[in-house]
Formats: C-alpha cells, sequence, structure tokens
C-alpha cells in the first residue's frame, strides 16, 4: 500500500515541474512583467532599467524560472498587476467559494445520483429505469451553462426562490449563524446547477455496473443462501458495482473545481472561476498564472486520490 | 530482465486492464438492460445465420484436392462500417436523428450561400431589441442585428468548428493511439506519460488566456488550439484497442509473412478500429461543439462579428435580456440541444452496433 502511493507519488513529481515550466513559458508569453503597473512614466529609461537588472528581469529563462519556483515554494506568488496587491491575497477567499461550491455539489452528486443508479439498476427495463435513463440522455447532451441560464431564469428571477448572484448577503456579519446560512442559501442554486447535469455520468456507471453484477455467480449464491433481497442488493450488489465510481472520485473533484467557471459567470459567484475570468479581461496575468497552476496542480492531486482510492478499494490494483 | 522492468510491466497490465474494463463498460452501458431480456433471442437470431455462412463456404469450393479453401469463393464478413449504418438505419430514433442532423447542416450551409456575414452582423441602432415580426423573424439584439441571420450563420460556426476540432484531434489521437499500443514497451510507456501529462491540463484556462493574448485568430487556428488538448481521450481508446487487437492472430501472421510495420498499421490495423474510430469522432462532436459554445458563452470563443451558438446565448447573461427578451438567446439554446441530442443518439445507436450482443439489426 505504501509502496504502491510512493510509486504513485513519483510519477506525479515530473508531472508537477512540466506543468511549472509550461506556464512559466505561458507566462513570458504574455504581456508585463513584475514592473508592469508600478512604473511612473517620469522615471528614466536607465533606471527602470536598473530595477529590471535588480530583479533579475534580464537573466537568462533558466535563472528566472528557478527563481520564480524558489519565492512559491517560500509563499511568494508574485504581485497582482491590476490589483497592486499579493496574489495570494486577491485569491484569498475566492479559493474557498470554490471549495464550498465544489464540495456542496460533489455531496449533491453522491446523494442524488447513487440512489438514482442504484433504483435504475435494480429495476431495470421498467417504466421508472427508461424514466432515469431519459434523464441521463438528456442531461449528457445539456451543457452545463446552458442548464445554469434556465435555473437562474425560473428559481431566480421568475419564482424568485434563491438569490440570483453574489456569495453571501451583504447585510449580515461574518462568524454569525445568519452568516452561514446566508451563505448555504446563495450556495443552493449553483450547486445544483453543477449537480443535475453532473450527476449523469454516475447514475449511468452504477446502472451499467449493477445490471452486471446482478449476473454474477456469488449474488446468485447469496441469494440461494436466503440472504434477504434489499441486503443482496446493499452488502453484495452496490459494494462491487461501487468501484469505478470511488476510483473516479478524485477526478470527478478536480472536474468540478475546474468546471465551475461557467457557473461561476453565470451566478456573479465570487470564486477562482470568475477570479480567472476577471483577471484575464483586466489583463491581471499574474493573477491568472497562478491560477492555471492551482487549477494544474489541484488536478495533479486529484489522478493521485483517484489512483490511491482504487488500489485501496481494488487491492488487485497495488498487488505485484 | 530486472525486477524494476518486471514491476512495470505489471503494472501495465493492470492499466490495460482497467482500460478494457473501462472499454467494456463503455460499450455495454447503454443498452446491456433492454438487451438482457431479448439477449436468448437474439443469440438465436445470431446461430443458423453463422452455420448459414460457414455451409456455403466449406463443400464446394474446397474440392481441389488438398483440402485448400478457394479464398474467393469464402464469404466476407461484413465491414465494420456497413454495421454501423445497419444498426443506425434499424434504431428509429437514431435514424430520426440523423435525418434532423443532415436536414439542419443543409439547410445552414445551403442558406450561408445567400446571406452575407457582413451584412447581419451589421449594427442597425434603429431596430434595437425588436421582439420577433414581419421584418425580422426572429426579432434582434442589442445591436439591431437580426437573430435569426446570426442563428444561421452561428450554427454553421459552430458545425464547422465542431467538425474541424472533431477531425483534426480524432485523426492526431487514433495515430498516436495505435502506434503507442501497436508497438508497446518503452515507446508505449513514453507516449502514454506525455497524455497522462496533457489530462491534468485544465485545457479551458489555457484555451482562455491563449485567445486572449493571440492577436488575430481565425476558425482554423482556435480549432487547432482546441484540438491540441482534446485528442487524448480518443488516444487513450484506440490505444487499449490496438493492444488487444495487435495479440490476434491476422497480425501475428502478417508479421510472419513480412509485412513492414507501417503497411501492418495502415492495412490491416486501422481499417479494423473503423468502426470504434467512428463512434468514438461522433460522441466526440458533441462533446465539442458544447465546449465550443460554452467558450463563446463567456465571451472567449469567436469575436461578436463571427457569431457562433455560443455568442446568442452570451447576451442572456444580461439580466434583462434574460428575463425579458427570450427571443435573442431561446432558439440557440434549443438548436445546442437539439444538435448534441441528435448526435449522441446517432452516436449511441453506432456504439451499441459496435457489440454483437447489443445489436438490433
Amino acid at each position: 500500500m505504501l509502496k504502491f502511493t510512493i510509486r504513485r507519488l513519483l510519477v506525479s513529481l515530473p508531472q508537477l515541474i512540466i506543468l511549472s515550466l509550461l506556464i512559466f513559458f505561458l507566462a513570458s508569453l504574455m504581456p508585463g512583467d513584475a514592473l508592469s503597473g508600478v512604473i511612473d512614466p517620469n522615471i528614466p529609461a536607465e533606471a527602470i532599467e536598473r530595477q529590471r537588472e535588480m530583479l533579475g528581469l534580464n537573466n537568462p529563462w533558466y535563472i528566472q524560472y528557478k527563481d520564480w519556483v524558489i519565492n512559491m515554494l517560500q509563499g511568494d506568488f508574485g504581485n497582482s498587476y491590476f490589483k497592486k496587491q499579493p496574489v495570494l491575497d486577491v485569491i484569498g477567499d475566492r479559493l474557498m467559494n470554490t471549495v464550498w461550491l465544489s464540495l456542496f455539489s460533489a455531496v449533491l452528486i453522491y446523494l442524488i445520483g447513487l440512489p438514482l443508479g442504484l433504483v435504475s439498476g435494480r429495476y431495470n427495463d421498467t417504466f421508472l429505469d427508461s424514466v432515469i435513463t431519459g434523464y441521463t440522455y438528456l442531461g449528457f447532451a445539456t451543457p452545463t451553462f446552458m442548464f445554469g441560464l434556465l435555473m437562474l431564469l425560473v428559481f431566480g428571477y421568475n419564482l424568485g426562490w434563491f438569490p440570483t448572484s453574489g456569495s453571501v448577503d451583504a447585510k449580515v456579519t461574518p462568524g454569525t449563524f445568519e452568516y452561514v446560512i446566508s451563505k448555504m442559501y446563495h450556495l443552493v442554486l449553483p450547486a445544483f446547477s453543477i449537480a443535475l447535469i453532473g450527476l449523469v455520468g454516475t447514475v449511468q456507471y452504477l446502472r451499467s455496473g449493477i445490471i452486471e453484477t446482478k449476473q454474477k455467480d456469488y449474488v446468485t449464491l447469496a441469494r440461494a443462501k436466503g440472504v434477504s433481497e434489499s441486503k443482496v442488493y446493499t452488502k453484495h450488489i452496490f459494494r462491487n458495482s461501487i468501484i469505478p465510481i470511488a476510483a473516479f472520485f478524485g477526478y470527478e473533484i478536480t472536474g468540478l473545481l475546474g468546471g465551475s467557471i461557467f457557473i461561476e459567470q453565470i451566478y456573479a459567484y465570487p470564486g477562482m472561476g470568475r477570479l480567472f475570468l476577471e483577471s484575464i479581461s483586466t489583463r491581471d496575468f499574474s493573477v491568472a498564472n497562478v491560477l492555471i497552476l492551482m487549477y494544474g496542480f489541484l488536478a495533479i492531486v486529484g489522478a493521485l486520490l483517484s489512483d490511491i482510492i482504487l488500489s485501496i478499494v481494488d487491492p488487485r490494483i497495488r498487488i505485484k | 530482465m530486472t525486477k524494476f522492468e518486471d514491476e512495470k510491466r505489471k503494472l501495465d497490465k493492470q492499466e490495460l486492464n482497467e482500460d478494457r474494463e473501462r472499454l467494456d463498460k463503455d460499450m455495454h452501458e447503454k443498452t446491456h438492460s433492454t438487451k438482457n431480456d431479448s439477449f436468448s433471442k437474439d443469440r438465436t437470431d445470431a446461430t443458423p445465420h453463422d452455420i448459414d455462412t460457414h455451409m456455403q463456404a466449406n463443400p464446394g469450393a474446397s474440392g481441389e484436392g488438398h483440402g485448400a479453401i478457394d479464398q474467393e469463393s469464402l464469404p466476407r464478413s461484413t465491414p465494420g462500417w456497413r454495421i454501423l449504418i445497419q444498426e443506425v438505419i434499424h434504431d428509429k430514433l437514431a435514424l430520426f436523428s440523423f435525418i434532423i442532423l443532415v436536414v439542419i447542416t443543409s439547410y445552414v450551409f445551403g442558406l450561408t450561400l445567400f446571406l452575407k456575414q457582413s451584412e447581419i452582423v451589421f449594427v442597425d441602432l434603429f431596430a434595437i431589441n425588436e421582439p420577433p415580426g414581419d421584418t425580422f423573424r426572429l426579432g434582434t439584439d442589442y445591436g439591431g442585428r437580426d437573430v435569426f441571420g446570426q442563428l444561421i450563420i452561428g450554427t454553421r460556426n459552430s458545425l464547422a468548428i465542431g467538425f474541424l476540432v472533431t477531425g483534426i484531434s480524432v485523426g492526431f489521437g487514433v495515430v498516436y493511439g495505435v502506434v503507442a499500443g501497436y508497438f508497446g514497451g518503452h515507446i508505449d510507456n513514453i507516449m502514454m506519460r506525455i497524455v497522462d501529462f496533457f489530462m491534468v491540463l485544465p485545457f479551458l484556462m489555457v484555451i482562455i488566456v491563449y485567445v486572449t493574448i493571440s492577436p488575430d485568430y481565425d476558425i482554423l487556428s482556435f480549432s487547432l488550439i482546441m484540438a491540441a488538448f482534446l485528442w487524448v481521450g480518443t488516444a487513450r481508446l484506440i490505444r487499449s484497442v490496438a493492444i488487444q487487437e495487435k495479440e490476434l492472430d491476422y497480425i501475428n501472421a502478417s508479421r510472419t509473412l513480412g509485412s513492414s510495420h507501417i503497411k501492418i498499421i495502415f492495412t490491416q490495423l486501422l481499417p479494423n478500429l473503423v468502426g470504434i474510430i467512428i463512434v468514438n469522432a461522433t460522441l466526440n462532436l458533441a462533446g465539442n461543439i458544447g465546449i465550443e459554445s460554452g467558450l463563446s458563452f463567456i465571451g472567449f470563443g469567436f469575436p461578436e462579428d463571427t457569431p457562433s451558438l455560443g455568442t446568442l446565448m452570451s447576451y442572456a447573461t444580461q439580466t434583462q435580456t434574460l428575463r425579458h427578451r427570450p427571443w435573442i438567446w431561446a432558439p440557440a439554446a434549443i438548436l445546442i440541444l437539439v444538435l448534441m441530442l441528435c448526435v449522441r443518439n446517432v452516436g449511441e445507436a453506432m456504439r451499441r452496433a459496435g457489440d454483437a450482443r447489443q445489436r438490433n439489426a
């Protein structure tokens, strides 16, 4: 187990290095550097040049890359060209907002998706099953942003049940109970928009998994032993059908984090995705770079997590 | 062989098994259940047919004395693409979807021959936000531009980019996957590590950055940058199939007879993968149209003077338009949905055709 994890970690390391290299070069293609926005136009050119030399901006790329990596490892991600404050401060609670949104969506996906898949697999070819299958068909064809717009229009504007933008009510003070409630209330609509479309894959996987497992010999054996039908499903079939879904958990989380760009934009939800779009449109590339790096890092961690989970639920993977 | 190499090979095998499982699952996914009941029926349907062909093949032709089989009179197996077509024709929903697709595509591409893009995106301040009426069949947007014309041009652009991106990414992915799967060993190892790396890239963001910093981009360069990230799925799928396929006797026979690797790959391996490639391309097409419209929706697809379906949808980000002027975005939304559903229906039907047990035709 430990051995597998370490080996898997070693695979991630080069990925991380290549990712950082790629983003470093992407950054060098982008206009602007650490002096952008802070230069007074009256300063003579030689002074600027001296400043550049001091900051190491004239060094060859590999030295700049080394400095950049070392700075980041020390927690210095540079300054925002636009807001003139450290990038980490700009990202600040945007990160937590996105994490909350993704977690809430993930919980909803499994909370709704697993029962649907279970029912649809257990009672396959019934009316209920065809309703659920029809829903997954539609869900696969609907882009998330379109569904989000529809939800916003119906539940946000026409019915007026939920707030249409922001992550928290401006009037409540942080730390109080009302604050938490307000945050949750703002999460409901975006999270459901993500989850109701995002769960179709889970439903389909579980459904086909259960239908396949149903015919296995050990299920027949369990029935022959006199295990009750509901126990056959919960204890014997479900556990074995859930393996691929459990293994996809890490990818699912990263997918949610990255895919929230559209939904955050539609609901004007102040998360990382929206921050990314904002920083791109204000040409604040220092922030955008760090965000891409963070998303890439999260994706690597997600893949790692998935593989480790897979090795836990399916021991065949880690046995040599 | 060193211990390390041994381990590595085993890991790869596991990976392959995983891929296989995943692939199998993909194949079975949809109609496995519906077919469970008719499973036995399918079987009995299939058996007499099989016997039939064998009967034709054996006697008569092999009367030469050595018991040799006359190659000419051997029944040819139905080619993969024909099975796909049969399945789609048999599945009424898929056939209906396909007809809708053809009608929309030919209508849109035909009509754009007569419509001028510059006229349609011409800003007319005297006709801002007009509801559908006599002059403008589907009304106008905030710039006084005809929504109907934009819808037609937009559908054309969305479809064109969908086809282009799918063509490039699937084409590259297939070659990459076949090479990795066919040669295996170290080549496969290195190639798959590259794929793994692409899998974890936040590609939407990289595309957005590209669109922002590149001074002039057109349909071709936009498709290329999208395809640069979207080939990995195809490559993985094709590799796992190629690994299974290359173990089969016909490849070995061909090797023994001295065919070159290139000849085997292109004249023997690839033709046997055509079915899977077509299915993969169709399902990717739906996904790619969705990604493009999503990018245009948040304003990082095409510029406004080259409308796509996503551009029309993006007008709905203004609250007033979303709430009170549905004629601007609703037709585009419906069209995207219809296109995606139709493409997927056809793709799913063809995917079923990939598994003999699930075939209807």
